[in-house]
């Protein structure tokens, strides 16, 4: 062979050698970011906020559960604002000063500040659920937050203020353990009713602790008695009346813990459905009179595909195939999958947890708060679900940690989602205990934010960051007719072939609240063909050739589709 | 084997005697903490029960680490360490033990199949699959592993395999009276798969034969309700439904009786039964390492390897007090190498003190007359015959040590 053949060669080898280097390097950098990316900001925003669960040691049972969050726009400034419910001091647990929900005014930017004392909104019962919406159709947003102990409904006074008008209203719900809870219009008369849901009866001489190996461990709500779930009808004067037997709710019980409501069976009204756990999920089905009928059994939600009842934690619903059906996400306890129920029309459901994967990560984890939100605005709905391990002890008796991260599963457009977390930015290696979770854009840049309550710690707050040049589109529903913030009313955004559905709902996730306006991410389209929003009342407004990356407002009747 | 026991040198570091004193202690003080359980709690402070089991637990934990470090290779010894992580929640730690032995025993079936089960339980199905698909080629008699492999695939989600598994084994269905597979679970199966796969008419075929061969089964109800809702048929939905539910309610209203006949102390009996399992675990896990230690000490003492059986019998001793054959054959091996007769005197007094037999009486008559105790070595001796009068052996040693002693 000829020495400038070798050479050649070698020069030859040695391109191909850094060729393939720059190749490893750039797939490497390609595998390590995923398009959906958080960023832990929490230090940086001014909240100073940590939970207390009241432990004493005692280990009751409703330790455990607090607690969820809220997102709205308190003062109607057009950001939205945090609400962290809290515990209290249970029986031999004393706190120097007493631990009390807390708000924080969103100052853009990422910056929080407390307005607890100002707003009148630092509740100092044990806080569990939390639902928001114009109840009194004045034009902003009243709180009803569900405790361990009489609930109370906040009324807004329209400057940053709230009122404490429960005994008035008639919604304090006894002295029972909430959990969540939903505003929404069962008979569609335009006013908002209340569906406060209860969890279990609880007394501290009939608290039972369960022992693992030693260590004291909470153990399975279905050993307690359990009541019905109660639900308010609104009198449209400011007070509710309790038709919890006349509108069939009460015909079954159940541990309630999540709860939210839509339309899942397209007729038009809007129905129930509560996460029960370790028993059988609840699904109401309305007539269309505020008269229900539970039919989960008979419809696929009340257990998993096994027939096994989980233990269900919170819920969100979404159309996350785009097929113009609404579809169930519920989370539940460790070594089960949290669970996504695909609708079927015809009022059915399948479980197509294991197929879709939409449970990685799931499995050995308890999930708790969770929602679908197109975080990367690609026209798809991923889902977020946040995790913690129910016993403080855990890492005593079990490989098991009390801390674990959150899970974020990306929509890969097919109707399977993949699992993200590990390349989705420092913000997902958070590991904490967490509990209730919002999803909602925090900075107005056109992205979803997630904000998550930690049991016994700090929250967490992550901005997404994810790098993309997808359109988007966020709607408020402003009713006429109908109730204020448009809740029960059904938007469909037609961009091209991207055909996306959404119902604005009060109280979803882990006995939370999040999402008045409604997200939709539209991929590369650049103009929406048109936006039609069915009113619970009844009307349908439609607009066409509507601009991308932009909040709007839709006014009942001023697009009425002719 | 591992010389170097980080766990049991503790144990084992001191004189024997002392090391014993520790043992009784602390099995007295988990006597004392199990009897006073009967005292119920009502707050969940942990009772002395409670405390035993945390204490038999870090026996445990520290016995299983050793054991399986010294012999990785003994499935019996694995089973039982898996099953203690198990109890424990560490089902990373179970599966790593019997991995570790199968290395050693490929051909195991009951490992692959252990694995595989504790793999299912904490939703590794992947690995599952592997195990239970090793197992049924180890042996293909095991026709049951058909279902578990069905189901593993159904919790992946992968219908469309479960039902291949099962369609291949069921045409093998010959009426048997007591057929090598459960073909009621294979039908639920197939029929559940089917269903997820939208394949209705055949989900509705194997479900209803499956209620053929188990009418209560309370699944099949519900599954065959959820089918004939997707074949439009609710008047069928709705019946199966109702079986579902009745049966269901039968099996709660059971559930509930159980429960309130124990409702006085809910805390103790959880830790009475954990105590209970803790307890088999830690006497078949002791059992079968001192056995092994024991065989190991022996041979090591044939090879004249003094240090080594000298540590394996210690560490036989640790984990298992109260088997005299541990202290017969350590003292054995003072004797026979002629070294710690004092030592070797004291194993064999509590050889006899726990088991009064004429092997032990001979061995502590044999040492007694290492240490030039002749009377002494001539009462004990006297005893073993006593105990078995017509064994030569005995009345030899006696007669011999009578002799020197004459002289």
């Amino acid at each position: 062979m000829k020495v400038s053949t070798v050479l050649f060669n070698r020069v030859i080898a040695r391109y191909c050698v850094v060729a393939g280097l720059l190749f490893i390097n750039t797939f490497s950098l390609a595998a390590a970011n995923a398009p959906i990316s958080f960023t832990d900001v929490t230090k940086e925003t001014g909240i100073t906020f940590t939970h207390k669960n009241g432990a004493s040691g005692g280990f009751y049972i409703i330790e455990s559960i607090s607690a969820g969050l809220a997102l709205f726009d308190y003062d109607n400034d057009g950001d939205i604002d945090i609400y962290f419910l809290n515990g209290a001091a249970l029986k031999g647990a004393k706190y120097d000063t007493p631990p009390k929900n807390e708000l924080y005014r969103n100052d853009g930017n990422f910056k929080f500040t407390n307005v607890t004392e100002k707003s009148g909104l630092g509740d100092a019962g044990f806080g569990v659920g939390v639902a928001v919406a114009d109840y009194d159709n004045d034009g902003d947003l009243d709180v009803y937050v569900e405790n361990c102990g009489p609930n109370v409904l906040f009324s807004n006074n329209g400057d940053g203020t709230f009122t404490n008008v429960t005994k008035k209203a008639g919604v304090g719900d006894g002295d029972t353990i909430g959990a969540g809870a939903c505003f929404l219009d069962i008979d569609k008369d335009g006013d908002l009713d209340l569906y406060a849901s209860r969890y279990i009866v609880f007394s501290y001489d009939k608290n039972v602790v369960m022992i693992k190996r030693g260590y004291p461990a909470f153990t399975d709500p279905t050993v307690y008695v359990i009541e019905p779930d109660a639900l308010y009808r609104n009198n449209s004067d400011g007070t509710f009346t309790d038709i919890s037997d006349a509108s069939g709710i009460s015909k079954v019980r159940g541990t309630s813990m999540g709860v939210t409501c839509v339309d899942y069976d397209n007729d038009g009204d809007t129905d129930i459905f509560v996460a029960n756990d370790n028993m059988a999920n609840f699904l109401f089905q309305n007539d269309g009179t505020g008269k229900f009928e539970e039919v989960g059994l008979m419809a696929g939600v009340a257990y998993d595909f096994n027939g096994k009842a989980q233990g269900s934690m919170g819920v969100d619903i979404a159309d996350y195939d785009n097929d113009g059906l609404l579809d169930f996400y519920v989370t539940s306890y460790e070594l089960q999958p949290a669970t996504l129920y695909k609708n079927l029309g015809d009022g059915l459901f399948e479980d197509v947890t294991f197929p879709s994967g939409a449970s990685e990560g799931t499995f050995t984890s308890m999930t708790w708060g969770t929602g679908f939100a197109d975080f990367d605005n690609d026209g798809d709905r991923d889902i977020f679900v946040v995790t913690g391990n129910l016993q403080p002890n855990i890492e005593k008796y079990s490989n098991r940690k009390f801390h674990t991260r959150n899970e974020l599963l990306m929509n890969t457009g097919d109707g399977k989602f993949v699992n993200i977390t590990d390349k989705a930015g420092d913000g997902m290696a958070v590991e904490l205990s967490s509990r209730g979770a919002g999803f909602d854009d925090l900075d107005n840049d056109g992205d979803i934010d997630v904000v998550i309550l930690n049991t016994m710690r700090e929250p967490t707050i992550l901005r997404n960051d994810s790098i993309n040049d997808n359109s988007w589109i966020q709607i408020r529903l402003k009713g006429v007719k109908s109730n204020r913030n448009g809740i029960g009313s059904r938007v469909k955004v037609t961009a091209g072939e991207l055909v996306q559905i959404e119902e604005v709902r009060s109280g979803r996730g882990y006995q939370g609240h999040h999402g008045l306006r409604l997200y939709f991410g539209l991929a590369k389209h650049k103009k929406i063909d048109k936006i039609e929003v069915r009113w619970l009342g009844g009307g349908v407004d439609v607009l066409k050739d509507v601009k991308t990356n932009q909040l709007i407002t839709i006014t009942e009747g001023q697009n009425s589709e002719k | 084997m591992n010389t170097h026991s980080n766990h049991l040198q503790q144990f084992s570091q001191g004189p024997l005697e002392k090391r014993l004193c520790r043992f009784i202690i602390a099995f007295l003080a988990i006597a004392a903490f199990c009897i006073s359980t009967s005292l119920a709690a009502t707050e969940p402070e942990i009772t002395p029960g409670q405390q035993a089991n945390s204490i038999i637990e870090k026996q445990l934990s520290v016995i299983a680490e050793e054991v399986l470090q010294d012999f990785p290779q003994d499935i019996q010894l694995a089973k039982f360490a898996a099953e203690f992580y198990n109890q424990c929640e560490r089902p990373d730690a179970a599966v790593a033990a019997l991995e570790q032995a199968l290395k050693y025993n490929p051909e195991s079936y009951e490992l692959c199949n252990r694995i595989a089960k504790t793999s299912f339980a904490n939703g590794s199905y992947d690995k599952a699959i592997t195990y239970w698909r090793k197992a049924l080629a180890i042996s293909p008699e095991k026709l049951d592993l058909n279902n578990n492999i069905a189901e593993t695939y159904m919790a992946l989600g992968k219908y469309a395999e479960a039902v291949t598994q099962l369609e291949k084994i069921i045409k093998k269905e010959k009426g048997e009276v007591f057929p090598a597979l459960d073909y009621s679970k294979s039908y639920f199966l197939l029929g559940q798969g089917y269903l997820q796969l939208r394949q209705y008419e055949k989900a509705k075929e194997y479900l209803e034969k499956a209620l053929v061969i188990t009418p209560e089964h309370r699944m099949g109800h519900y599954q065959l309700s959820k089918t004939y809702m997707r074949l439009k048929n609710p008047e069928k939905a709705k019946e199966h439904m109702e079986l579902y539910t009745k049966q269901k309610a039968e099996t709660a209203e059971r559930k509930e009786a159980w429960a309130k006949k124990r409702k006085t102390a809910v805390i103790n009996n959880t830790a009475d039964a954990d105590r209970k399992v803790f307890s088999r675990t830690l006497t078949r896990l002791s059992a079968r390492g001192s056995r092994l230690y024991l065989v190991s000490g022996k041979s090591q003492s044939s090879q004249e390897l003094f240090n080594k059986a000298e540590t394996t019998f210690q560490k036989a001793i640790a984990i298992d007090a109260g088997q005299s054959v541990l202290y017969r054959q350590f003292a054995l091996l003072y004797v026979m190498t002629n070294r710690k007769l004092d030592r070797a005197q004291g194993l064999a007094k509590k050889a006899v003190e726990l088991e009064p037999s004429a092997q032990n009486y001979l061995m502590l008559g044999r040492i007694y007359y290492q240490n030039s105790d002749r009377a002494n070595a001539l009462i004990t001796i006297e005893k073993a015959i006593a105990l078995e009068p017509g064994n030569p052996l005995y009345r030899r040693t006696y007669n011999k040590i009578k002799k020197g002693a004459d002289k």
